[in-house]
C-alpha cells in the first residue's frame, strides 16, 4: 500500500491482474450459478463463487496460474454438472423414490456426456501446466 | 496505481460496448396475446326445430335396447336418448349427420367398454353431438369424432358433460375436425390424455369447465391451433398438464404455423407430477410440467394459475421426435445436421407467455429451452425462471440446460424404461369433487331439451 499526497490509500495493484482475477471470477461463477439455477438462486449463487474463486485467484499474480486455476475449475464443475442437473428430480416430491429417479439408463449416459469435456479440459490444463498434476498444485508444491 | 489515458480510453469502450450488446439483449419483452383475444366467441347452440327422439331402454320400455341400434334407426338432427343402465357396446355413427346421444343421467348411463372392446362412441360424420352420460373401461378411446377424409376435416362436434375414466388412448378425442366444443366434460385414467384436439388448423374449438386428472397428458394437441381455445378448467394429477406438440408422424407440421396456435387462458394447473399413471413416451419426456410448448407456434399462455409442478410452470422447447427415423442416435442427427432450420427439429416459435401466476416449480417456473425463436414473456406473476431475466430479454435466447433436460428424458424412453402405471391401477373418478369443481355438471332437462347444434352459427350447415 502507498499513501498519496492527498492522503488517499492507494492500492499497488496491476490493471493486467485485477483484469485476470475479475474475469477468472466471473467465468467461474457464471457456470456455477448456470449449472445450479434449478437448485439455488442464482442471486446466492453468483456472488458466493465469484468472491471464493476472487479471493483464490488474487493469490495468484501469474496469469498462467490464473488459467491453470480456472481450468481445473471448470473442469470439476463439469464433471459434477450431471449430478446437479439430477438433483431436483432426486429430491422432487414425485411418485417415484429418490433412487428410481436417480438409477435411469440416461441419467447414466448424461453422466458420461459431461465427463468428456470435463477430462479433455482438465487434460488441456493440465498440458498447459506443464504436467505438473493437480496434487501437487492444491499441495502447493512448484 | 498508474493508468494512463489509452487504458482509460480501452476500458470506457469495452464498458460501452458491454452495455449496448446487454440493453440490446435484455430489452423489455413485447409479449402481446391480443391476436387471440377474440377466439372461442362460438355463440350458444341452436335448437332444431323438426326431429324424432329414439329411445333406448334396456328395461325394454323403450324403442331400441342398444345404443347402435337406435343410431341405425335415427335420421339427421334425431335424438338417441338413453335411459339409466350399463351399456356394454361400441357406437359407430358414420352416415347420419347432426345426431345427438344424450343419457338421462351422467352418472346412470355408462358405455363399459369391460377392457374389450376399443372405442366407446366413434363419429365421422357432421355435426354430432353426445351429452351427459360416462364411458370408461375402453382401450382406445372414450368417445372420438375424427373426418373419414383426409383433405377435409368433420365439421361441428361436441361434447357435453361427459365423464370418460380408465382408457387405454385418449378420454375425449377430436381429430382432423373443426367447429367443436368439450365442456362441462371429466377425463382421467387415459394412457395418452384425457383430451385431444389434434391435426386441425384452423380448429374452431373450445375447452372449456372440463377436468383431467389421472391422465399421462391431460392435453395433448398436435399440430392443432387456429381459433382454438382451452380454459376456465382444471387439469391436476396428470404426468404432464398441457401439452401443444409438433409431430411430423401427423399432418401438418408444426403446430399452429397455419392458423395460430392454441389460448391457453384462466386454467388452474397443479400437480401434473404423477409417474404412475398410464403414459406415452412423449408424456414423460415433459413429466412435472405444467404448461409445456413441444415445438409448436403462436400459442398464447396467458391468465392461467400454475402451482407445484415438480419441473416446470410453463418450458417451450424444441420437439425432438422424428419419427421417420428410426434410432435415437439417427434421430439425434437427423435433427442436430439443420439444428437452425425446421427440418424435423421444430423451434418453439412466436409464443406468448403472459400474466400467469406461476409458483411452487420444482425447477424453475418459466423455462425457455435453446434453440428458441420470437416467444416472448410479460407480466406474470414467477418466481425463477431459465435462462436468467427471461422476461426482460429476446424469447430467442433459450436455455441449453432445458433442452438437454428434455433430451436426457426423451432418450431414457427410447433406451430403457421409463415409469408409468396402469390404466386399471387408476382411481375411480371421485363424483362428489367432480360436483364441487364443474361449475355446470350436467344437463339441466335432459328429456324436454331439444338437440341442438354442436356450436352457434352452425343451424345451417
Amino acid at each position: 500500500m502507498s499513501e498519496t499526497q492527498a492522503g488517499v490509500v492507494d492500492a499497488d495493484v496491476e490493471p493486467r491482474h485485477l483484469l485476470g482475477v475479475v474475469a477468472g471470477a466471473a467465468v467461474l461463477a457464471l457456470y456455477a450459478s448456470w449449472m445450479a439455477a434449478d437448485l439455488v438462486g442464482r442471486w446466492l449463487v453468483f456472488p458466493v463463487t465469484a468472491v471464493v474463486a476472487g479471493y483464490l485467484l488474487y493469490g495468484r499474480e501469474e496469469s498462467g496460474n490464473k488459467a491453470v486455476f480456472v481450468g481445473y475449475g471448470l473442469a470439476a464443475m463439469l464433471a459434477v454438472t450431471p449430478v446437479v442437473m439430477i438433483l431436483p428430480d432426486v429430491l422432487g416430491e414425485f411418485t417415484e423414490g429418490p433412487a428410481a429417479m436417480a438409477l435411469t439408463v440416461s441419467n447414466l449416459l448424461l453422466v458420461v456426456l459431461f465427463l468428456l469435456p470435463a477430462t479433455a479440459l482438465a487434460y488441456v490444463t493440465y498440458r498447459f501446466d506443464g504436467g505438473r498434476g493437480i496434487v501437487q498444485r492444491v499441495r502447493g508444491v512448484r | 496505481m498508474e493508468v494512463d489515458r489509452r487504458t482509460v480510453l480501452k476500458g470506457g469502450a469495452v464498458v460501452g460496448a458491454a452495455g449496448l450488446t446487454g440493453s440490446a439483449v435484455l430489452r423489455d419483452s413485447d409479449a402481446d396475446v391480443s391476436r387471440s383475444a377474440d377466439w372461442g366467441d362460438q355463440g350458444p347452440p341452436v335448437a332444431y326445430e323438426s326431429y324424432d327422439t329414439h329411445r333406448v331402454s334396456q328395461a325394454g320400455d323403450g324403442d331400441f335396447e342398444t345404443i347402435q341400434g337406435a343410431v341405425n334407426a335415427a335420421s339427421e338432427r334425431d335424438l338417441v336418448l338413453v335411459e339409466r343402465g350399463v351399456y356394454r357396446e361400441e357406437v359407430e355413427i358414420h352416415d347420419t349427420d347432426r345426431l345427438t346421444i344424450r343419457g338421462t343421467d351422467r352418472e346412470a348411463v355408462v358405455l363399459d367398454g369391460e377392457f374389450d372392446r376399443y372405442n366407446g362412441i366413434i363419429a365421422t360424420t357432421d355435426g354430432v353431438v353426445v351429452e351427459n352420460l360416462t364411458v370408461r373401461n375402453y382401450n382406445g378411446n372414450g368417445v372420438y369424432w375424427l373426418s373419414q377424409s383426409v383433405a377435409e376435416p368433420l365439421r361441428g362436434y361436441r361434447g357435453s358433460y361427459i365423464t370418460a375414466h380408465h382408457i387405454g388412448v385418449y378420454g375425449i378425442y377430436a381429430r382432423n375436425a373443426e367447429k367443436g366444443r368439450f365442456e362441462g366434460c371429466y377425463a382421467s385414467g387415459c394412457a395418452d390424455a384425457g383430451y385431444y384436439i389434434g391435426e386441425s388448423q384452423p380448429a374452431h374449438a373450445v375447452i372449456t369447465d372440463c377436468i383431467a386428472e389421472y391422465n399421462g397428458m391431460g392435453y395433448s394437441g398436435t399440430n392443432a391451433g387456429g381459433d382454438l381455445v382451452i380454459r376456465d378448467s382444471i387439469w391436476r394429477e396428470n404426468m404432464v398438464g398441457i401439452v401443444p406438440n409438433t409431430l411430423d408422424s401427423q399432418a401438418g407440421a408444426p403446430q399452429g404455423h397455419l392458423s395460430g396456435g392454441i389460448r391457453i387462458e384462466n386454467n388452474h394447473i397443479h400437480d401434473n407430477n404423477r409417474l404412475n399413471v398410464p403414459a406415452t413416451a412423449n408424456a414423460y419426456a415433459m413429466f412435472g410440467s405444467g404448461v409445456a410448448i413441444a415445438g409448436g407456434q403462436r400459442n398464447d399462455i396467458c391468465d392461467n394459475t400454475i402451482e407445484n409442478q415438480e419441473k416446470y410452470g410453463v418450458v417451450l422447447f424444441p420437439m425432438i421426435t422424428d419419427t421417420s427415423a428410426t434410432s435415437l442416435p439417427l434421430r439425434i442427427a437427423r435433427g442436430f445436421a439443420p439444428v437452425l432450420s425446421d427440418d424435423h427439429f421444430y423451434r418453439p416459435r412466436d409464443n406468448a407467455v403472459m400474466r400467469n401466476e406461476v409458483r411452487g416449480s420444482g425447477r424453475v417456473d418459466l423455462a425457455l429451452a435453446a434453440p428458441a425463436s420470437g416467444n416472448a414473456f410479460a407480466d406474470n406473476d414467477a418466481g425463477s425462471t431459465r435462462p436468467a431475466l427471461l422476461e426482460r430479454r429476446d424469447g430467442s435466447f433459450g436455455d441449453v440446460m432445458v433442452f438437454l433436460q428434455v433430451l436426457k428424458d426423451f432418450t431414457q424412453t427410447e433406451v430403457g424404461e421409463y415409469p408409468r402405471g396402469t390404466t386399471e391401477g387408476q382411481p375411480q373418478p371421485d363424483l362428489d369433487g367432480l360436483h364441487a369443481d364443474l361449475d355446470s355438471y350436467e344437463l339441466d332437462d335432459p328429456e324436454g331439451t331439444p338437440p341442438r347444434t354442436p356450436i352457434g352459427g352452425m343451424a345451417d350447415e
